[in-house]
C-alpha cells in the first residue's frame, strides 16, 4: 500500500482561493452539488483500504429489511455482522461493508420547535469486524485508514479511552503516545456498548478528530472489543462516513453531507428538521415501506411523512415546490432511482392534508400541523 | 395471529407496455372452459393492443371441475413468475378454487421476480395471499378471457392502463354506462345501462392500503396466513349473482368480526348484478345496522365485480377515498 497521501476528491474540489480559507486539515467547505461525490470517495477509500488488506465485503441490507430483530431499522452495521458472531465465526483477516443507516431519535421531536436535531436520522456507515485476536492489528489498520488513506495527521487524532480497558490501551500505545490519549474524560458508559445480543458486551474506545475552526475533537467512530462471559467474539471497527467529512472539511451539519438542495428555509431549526423528514421519508419509501398500520416501523415512518406537511407550512412552501425539492433529491441522492419516490411521497402527504380537514378527533399533533397548514392558505 | 405481522415493504411491480410479453396462465378455470371463439378474440384484441402473447403449458388441461391439477396449475404459475422474457401474467378466468394453490407457492421466487398478476372473481384469493406474502402489488381486474368482449370494453382498457401501464396517480371515474348480461354468449345482443354512479352511502375521508375482492373468495382467507393485514386499509367488496342481500350481508358480517376489521378506514362495494336484486336503499339498510361501519365511508355500485365494465384495482397499493353526500372522489395512488 502507498504511504504517500493522494488527495481523494481533488477531481470534486474547486481550489481554495486562498490559504486563509483552509482549514487545519488544508480543507474547505464543499458545495452541495458535490456532497454526494464526497461520500462516496470517501466510502470507496474505505472499501479499498480494507480490501487491499485482504478483508471481504459483505454486501448491505435495506434499512427496513427486519434482519436484525432487535431493532426497528438498521442503525449500524453490526445488525449484519451478528450472526457472524453469534457462531463465533469472524473470518480472518475480517469483513467490512458499507451499511445505509436509520437513526430515528428524532422522530418523536420533529414538531418540538424548540429541537435542534444535532445529528440526521440517515447516513452511510461504514465498518468491518475481526477475530477478536487481531485487536492490535484491527486498531492499527484504522489508524492507517485515517493517517494514510485521509492524510490526517497524528496530532489531529484523539483516542478517548477507559483506564480499566488496559488491552485497548496497550493496543492504542503500540501507534500513539500519551499526547493522543485522553483517558477516563467520559462516563464510563461511555466506553460500554451493547448491541443487542444476549450476554454479549462490548468495550470501546473512541476515535476524534480536532475540529477543523475551534477547539477540541469530536467522535467520528469507535473500536469495540465484543465479548461475552466466556470468550472474546470480535472486534468492531465502526465509522461514521458523514460524521468523518463534517470534521474534514468543517461542515455546518452531518446533514450537508445528504444536501436537500432547494430548501431555503431561514430557521435553521425547521430547516434541518425539514431535510431530515425528507431525507427519510425518501429513503424508506424507496425500500418499499409506507405510513401505514400501527408497527413500529410503519408508525415511525407516518411521524417523518406528516412533519413534511408542518415543515412546509411553517416554511411557506408550497405542495408543488417540495414536490419538486423531494424529485431532485432523489435523483441527485439515488441516481438509479426510477424517481417515482417523489411522486408517491407528495400523494400521500396530500392525502393526510384532506384527511385533517375532515378529521374529528384530533391529537395535538394533528392540531399542531392543521394550524400551521391553515396559516399557510 | 396475522393482525399482528408487520405490513410487507411494497413491491411494485414494473409497468407494462406495448410490445411486452403476457403470460396467460389458468389457476381456476381452465382454458378449455372457454369458447374457441372467445379464446380467439381476446388473443387478436390483446394483440392488437400490443402484446405478444404465451400460454402455460397446462393451461389447456382440463378435469371434471373445469379446472387442472394443484401441480399443473402451480408449475404455470411458477414458470410465469420465473421466465425473464415474461413481463406480465393475465389469469384465464374464475372459478372457485384458486385457495387450493396457496400453501405450495413459492412467495420467494414471486418476490424476486415482481411482475403484474391480474385477474378478479376467484383469483382474489390468489392476488391477496401473493400481496400478503411478498408484498408485491397485484391486480383485480380483467382475465384473459373479458379481451374477448367486442362492445363495452373501452372503460376496462382505459383503467388497466391507467394501472398497470402508466405510474401517476389518477382518480378512478365511473363508468358512463354498464351491463351485465352474457356477453361470451352473443358478443352481438348487448344491453347497456347508464350508469347512476357512485352510492355513497357513508359519507368521509379514508386513505389506505387495498385489500379485499370478491367478498365469498376474500373470506376463505380469514384465519389463514394469506390474509392481509387490514390495519389502515380501504376493503374492496363485490359478489357474483349467487350473492343475494342476505348472503352479502352475513358475509360481509362476519368479516367485520374479523380482529382486524377495525383498522378499515373505508369501503369500496363493486356493482351488484341484477340477478342479485340489490338495490340502493337495501344495501343503505344493509349498511346501517352495522355499528362498525357508521364512522368510515363507504362508496358502492363502483365499477369492479361481475358486471361490466370494470376498473383495475391495485391490491396492496393505496387509494383514497374523498366524500361528501352528494359527491365522492375515488383517488389510486399507489398501483
Amino acid at each position: 500500500m502507498s504511504e504517500t497521501f493522494k488527495p481523494n476528491f481533488d477531481n470534486n474540489e474547486q481550489e481554495p482561493k486562498n490559504e486563509a480559507e483552509r482549514n487545519v486539515y488544508g480543507k474547505e467547505k464543499f458545495s452541495p452539488e458535490v456532497a454526494k461525490e464526497h461520500v462516496e470517495s470517501l466510502v470507496a477509500d474505505f472499501k479499498n483500504h480494507y480490501s487491499l488488506l485482504g478483508y471481504r465485503e459483505e454486501p448491505p441490507v435495506q434499512i427496513s429489511s427486519g434482519v436484525d430483530p432487535t431493532v426497528r431499522f438498521i442503525g449500524s452495521h453490526i445488525s449484519v455482522f451478528k450472526p457472524y458472531l453469534g457462531e463465533g465465526n469472524v473470518p480472518t483477516p475480517g469483513i467490512f461493508m458499507r451499511q445505509n443507516c436509520l437513526r430515528t431519535r428524532n422522530a418523536d421531536k420533529l414538531l418540538d420547535d424548540d429541537y435542534f436535531p444535532n445529528w440526521g436520522s440517515y447516513f452511510p456507515s461504514i465498518g468491518a469486524i475481526t477475530p477478536p485476536e487481531r485487536l492490535n492489528e484491527a486498531c492499527s489498520e484504522t489508524f492507517d485508514f485515517f493517517e494514510k488513506r485521509l492524510a490526517i495527521s497524528p496530532e489531529n487524532i484523539l483516542i478517548r479511552i477507559n483506564s480499566a480497558d488496559t488491552d485497548l490501551i496497550d493496543a492504542c500505545k503500540q501507534r500513539y503516545g500519551e499526547d493522543n490519549l485522553e483517558i477516563d474524560s467520559r462516563k464510563p458508559e461511555y466506553y460500554r456498548h451493547n448491541i443487542g445480543m444476549e450476554g454479549v458486551r462490548g468495550k470501546n474506545f473512541n476515535i476524534a478528530l480536532r475540529n477543523p475552526n475551534t477547539k477540541g475533537f469530536a467522535d467520528i467512530g469507535n473500536i469495540i472489543l465484543l465479548e461475552d462471559a466466556e470468550k472474546q467474539l470480535g472486534v468492531e471497527i465502526a465509522l461514521g462516513s458523514t460524521t468523518i467529512l463534517k470534521q474534514l472539511y468543517g461542515l455546518n451539519h452531518v446533514q450537508d453531507c445528504t444536501p436537500v438542495i432547494g430548501l431555503n428555509v431561514k430557521n435553521e431549526t425547521i430547516r434541518r428538521k425539514f431535510e431530515d423528514a425528507i431525507i427519510t421519508s425518501a429513503v424508506l419509501y424507496r425500500e418499499g415501506l409506507r405510513p401505514f398500520g400501527q408497527n413500529n416501523r410503519n408508525r415511525i415512518l407516518k411521524q417523518y411523512v406528516r412533519s413534511l406537511s408542518y415543515f412546509r407550512a411553517k416554511s411557506g412552501i408550497g405542495i408543488e415546490a417540495l414536490s419538486r425539492i423531494i424529485s431532485n433529491f432523489e435523483k441527485r441522492e439515488f441516481p438509479e432511482s426510477t424517481g417515482q419516490t417523489a411522486d408517491v411521497v407528495i400523494e400521500f402527504v396530500k392525502a393526510f392534508e384532506n384527511e385533517l380537514l375532515v378529521k374529528k378527533n384530533l391529537t395535538d399533533d394533528d392540531k399542531k400541523i392543521k394550524e400551521s397548514l391553515e396559516l399557510l392558505t | 395471529m396475522n393482525y399482528n405481522i408487520e405490513f410487507k415493504n411494497i413491491i411494485k411491480p414494473k409497468r407494462i407496455k406495448r410490445g411486452d410479453h403476457i403470460r396467460v396462465i389458468a389457476p381456476v378455470k381452465s382454458l378449455k372452459f372457454m369458447s374457441d371463439q372467445s379464446r380467439k378474440e381476446a388473443i387478436a384484441q390483446l394483440e392488437k393492443f400490443g402484446f405478444k402473447l404465451s400460454f402455460g403449458k397446462h393451461v389447456d388441461e382440463i378435469d371434471e371441475f373445469n379446472s387442472s391439477s394443484i401441480e399443473s396449475r402451480i408449475e404455470d404459475l411458477h414458470d410465469a413468475f420465473a421466465d425473464k422474457k415474461v413481463d406480465a401474467i393475465l389469469t384465464v378466468i374464475g372459478g372457485y378454487n384458486s385457495n387450493q394453490l396457496l400453501q405450495y407457492i413459492d412467495y420467494e421466487l414471486i418476490a424476486q421476480n415482481p411482475k403484474i398478476l391480474c385477474g378478479f372473481s376467484d383469483v382474489t384469493a390468489l392476488a391477496n395471499a401473493i400481496t400478503t406474502k411478498t408484498g408485491m402489488i397485484t391486480y383485480i381486474g380483467p382475465h384473459f378471457s373479458s379481451w374477448a368482449m367486442k362492445y363495452g370494453f373501452e372503460y376496462s382498457l382505459e383503467n388497466f392502463v391507467k394501472c398497470c401501464m402508466e405510474e401517476i396517480a389518477f382518480d378512478l371515474l365511473s363508468s358512463k354506462e354498464w351491463s351485465d348480461d352474457p356477453w361470451y354468449i352473443d358478443q352481438e345482443k348487448r344491453e347497456f345501462i347508464p350508469n347512476d354512479g357512485y352510492w355513497i352511502l357513508n359519507p368521509g375521508h379514508a386513505f389506505g392500503r387495498v385489500v379485499g375482492g370478491n367478498l365469498c373468495t376474500f373470506k376463505l382467507l380469514c384465519g389463514t396466513d394469506f390474509t392481509p393485514n387490514m390495519e389502515d386499509s380501504i376493503l374492496l367488496l363485490e359478489d357474483d349473482s349467487e350473492s343475494l342481500p342476505h348472503h352479502f350481508d352475513r358475509e360481509f358480517q362476519s368479516l367485520i368480526h374479523q380482529a382486524d376489521f377495525s383498522g378499515v378506514r373505508g369501503v369500496l362495494i363493486g356493482r351488484f348484478q341484477k340477478e342479485t336484486k340489490m338495490i340502493k336503499e337495501l344495501l343503505r339498510k344493509i349498511i346501517s345496522t352495522k355499528k362498525e361501519l357508521q364512522n368510515i365511508p363507504i362508496i358502492a355500485n363502483v365499477d369492479f365485480g361481475h358486471t361490466t365494465p370494470i376498473a383495475t384495482m391495485p391490491i396492496g397499493g393505496s387509494l383514497e377515498i374523498s366524500s361528501t353526500i352528494d359527491d365522492a372522489k375515488i383517488r389510486i395512488i399507489e398501483h
